[in-house]
């Protein structure tokens, strides 16, 4: 038996319509909202939770919008916006990238100006260390600006019980810190850290080294400042502390020096305030053990230090530059802003004063149980700098990014103590490579 | 003859011949594979050496037309000689090493073994490992603070202090070998067990018969089977060995100093950190003829070879 259905040519049409509407449903309704993208390099599982609930929000003043949170290491900002830059698809709002990189990519154009946001903050409460080292005086704009005002090398963390029991001076200058290094160091506890690996860490400590003896790498004029003395008084400096550091710690980045101090094994490292999290969650048994100064320098150095300013920026092919100035001032309100800082409290502080000083960044137990160390941190920020502007005389460095991320600096530190070579003749090889990389 | 005529009437449809219209049509069947071929690799190759002219930025790609500039800088250039010494002497060793521990490993797994099934499933472990956790995992057991190695090495006093495996030369250089080695013998492993499984016993019942020893039977009769999958192996682990990448970039970043920046690494420092496309498509470009050129030589020695065993 069979059955036939009988199919009018109308209703096949008709069917067949349906069917394609029904499957491009699913691009009408996105065609209708907007899906913003949202790219940070802050990593972690809190801090991802918190843009995310802060996002929620947003998306609650702006209805027809979803927020998709993305997180990179910094390494891999560049390989993936040059990617989606190709594929017509960068994402609308990028957080916390080195504000070299944003030099670099606003010199070729691709940034939006984000005078705006700053504007509707309050230029004046921004640090004016950041805004100076973001601001594109040739075009009269600013790019980019620090969302966070850090520093991971300024603070040296030190034991209070180890320099106590070996009687050391302290780490008020080059000397004292060689001499408290070599006091503190014993079996089983290293004097000091000092990360000297090709990464990040190891550029920007060893270019906080330089600038604290008083050099530059690049001159005010131009030229290239790194074979000078100061540079070898620095390799010097870095091969005696290097005597009670780690064998490993050239290789070592930020991880192995946060976790070998906060497991107790050196008397002292260079890193941010996230030793503080990580000492109370993982090491509490030292918790109050522990204190932190200004990184030292010798005498006649200049008191600056290596900063981080991640920074906000707003890529120029965003689709919509409006929602995505929205979505950053979102972020920076204050109750959003102090939530995303208080996720890890004393590791991202504030750049803008009035957060800074204000009694809803002071209410977190963190903070309040290391309120002088934390105040310490702040004013060592309040000092950074970054090879973009070395000095307040230095015009920006385009080249910043590059010779940051081919580590030619800690390359030169390695030929030293690695390689045998004498710091004078590795500070000449290094301005060599830096003087190719600055004509390129 | 009205019978013949319709047919050959019918081969001459269009003007076209049977065998034209054959010929269209194979290549019409083709059509698909030339277009993949064009699209995805002649396309891609074109434009990677076209890019290779040119001064660009990786960001805008936009930039001057400068020739073969690229290709001079690279020449003069220490850094590449350098990479490129680095590659060799990375490739060969990760051969040696894979080869040695995969064809071993093949002959144990091809032994009659009590657990064979779990061991062969478990000396597949490393390989279906993702590098990234392959790469921690090591650098934890490397750590000079915590590492087990270390641990070990002071546990029974064989130094004095920790080893600092991955932060001196040429240490970093052999352990990333030694990880290579480990990551990615199972995969030698596996094609050369497959291939002794395909070996008549009959071949070693003989030869035992003849009084020839286990040596003279491994030389004899196991290498001369497993040659044509050797020599496949072998191009394809030099190749993958010559690219690698994210184990190198994870394990050591090339440091300390150079000694373990190979050019894959160079071609990533160029592209990224410097934002130069054009000298780091000079440098892939560089590495595919070093590679076509190993490939040509390979192959022509091993059809040398197979036409002299076919005479």
């Amino acid at each position: 038996m069979s059955i036939r259905v009988a199919t009018t040519r109308r209703a096949l049409l008709g069917g067949t319509g349906a069917a394609l509407g029904l499957l491009a449903m699913p691009a009408i309704v996105r065609a209708q909202s907007r899906e913003l993208i949202f790219w940070t390099t802050q990593r972690a599982p809190e801090q991802i939770a918190a843009y995310k609930a802060i996002f929620a929000g947003f998306e609650q003043q702006h209805p027809g919008t979803t927020v998709t949170v993305q997180s990179f290491l910094e390494e891999e900002l560049l390989p993936k916006l040059a990617a989606t830059l190709a594929a017509g698809t960068p994402p609308d709002l990028i957080s916390h990238m080195p504000p070299e990189f944003v030099m670099q990519l606003n010199e070729q154009g691709l940034l939006q100006p984000v005078d705006d946001i700053i504007k509707a903050v309050g230029e004046g409460d921004f640090y004016e260390n950041s805004l100076e080292l973001l601001r594109d005086s040739r075009r009269g704009y600013y790019p980019g600006f620090a969302i966070v005002n850090s520093t991971t090398t300024g603070a040296l963390w030190y034991r209070k019980d180890l320099v106590g029991e070996a009687g050391a001076a302290g780490y008020a200058s080059w000397d004292a810190m060689l001499d408290t290094t070599r006091r503190t160091n014993r079996r089983g506890v290293f004097g000091t850290i000092y990360p000297f690996g090709k990464t990040s860490m190891g550029d920007k400590l060893l270019l906080q080294t330089i600038w604290r003896a008083g050099g530059y790498i690049i001159n005010p004029d131009g030229t290239v400042g790194f074979n000078s003395p100061a540079t070898v008084a620095a390799f010097e400096f870095i091969r005696d502390l290097l005597k009670y550091s780690p064998a490993g710690s050239a290789n070592y980045a930020y991880t192995e020096t946060v976790n070998g101090f906060v497991e107790g094994r050196a008397a002292s490292a260079p890193y941010s305030g996230r030793v503080l999290i990580n000492m109370q969650a993982q090491n509490p048994k030292l918790a109050d053990a522990v204190s932190v100064v200004p990184f030292p320098m010798p005498a006649g150095g200049r008191d600056v230090f290596v900063g981080d300013f991640q920074s906000m920026v707003i890529p120029r092919a965003a689709r919509d530059q409006e929602l995505s100035k929205r979505m950053a001032l979102t972020l920076l309100k204050t109750d959003n802003y102090v939530r995303f800082l208080h996720v890890t409290p004393s590791h991202n502080l504030p750049n803008l004063k009035s957060v800074a000083g204000s009694a809803e960044f002071a209410a977190n137990p963190t903070i309040a149980r290391y309120r002088p160390e934390v105040d310490t941190m702040i004013a060592a920020t309040a000092k950074g700098r970054s090879l973009l502007k070395e000095s307040r005389e230095h015009a920006t460095n385009t080249h910043a990014g590059a010779i940051l991320g081919s580590r030619i600096m800690v390359e030169a530190l390695q030929d030293v103590i690695i390689g045998g070579m004498s710091p004078q003749a590795a500070a000449a090889r290094g301005a060599d490579r830096i003087a190719g990389l600055m004509k390129a | 003859m009205p019978a013949l005529a319709a047919p050959m009437a019918g081969r001459r449809r269009g003007g076209w011949s049977l065998a034209a219209r054959n010929a269209a049509f194979g290549y019409v069947l083709m059509l698909p594979s030339i277009l993949f071929f064009l699209v995805l690799i002649a396309y891609p190759l074109l434009q990677t050496f076209w890019i290779s002219l040119h001064r660009m930025s990786t960001l805008t790609r936009q930039g001057e037309f400068v020739g073969l500039a690229n290709y001079r800088a690279l020449l003069e250039s220490a850094d590449f000689w350098g990479a490129f010494g680095q590659s060799l002497v990375w490739t060969v060793c990760c051969l040696a090493l894979q080869m040695g521990l995969g064809i071993g490993f093949a002959l144990v797994l091809n032994a009659r073994l009590t657990f064979r099934p779990a061991a062969r499933a478990l000396v597949l472990f490393p390989y279906l490992l993702s590098t990234v956790v392959a790469v921690l995992v090591w650098q934890w057991l490397f750590n000079d603070m915590y590492g087990y190695l270390n641990y070990l090495i002071e546990e029974y006093g064989l130094s004095d202090g920790p080893v600092n495996w991955l932060g001196q030369s040429p240490n970093a250089m052999i352990s990333t070998i030694l990880v290579a080695g480990w990551k990615h013998f199972p995969f030698v492993t596996i094609a050369v067990l497959a291939r002794l499984q395909g070996i008549p016993p009959a071949l070693y019942d003989a030869a035992r018969i003849d009084g020839a020893s286990a040596w003279s039977r491994f030389w004899d009769i196991t290498l001369p089977q497993l040659r044509p999958v050797l020599a496949m192996v072998i191009i394809l682990r030099t190749i993958w060995d010559f690219k690698e990448f994210d184990l190198i970039f994870m394990m050591t970043g090339g440091g300390p100093r150079s000694s373990t920046e190979t050019l894959p690494l160079l071609i990533y420092k160029e592209v990224f950190p410097k934002l130069s496309m054009g000298s780091g498509a000079a440098i892939a470009m560089v590495m595919l003829v070093i590679m076509v050129a190993f490939f040509w030589v390979y192959a022509g020695q091993y059809d040398r070879e197979e036409r002299a065993r076919s005479r």
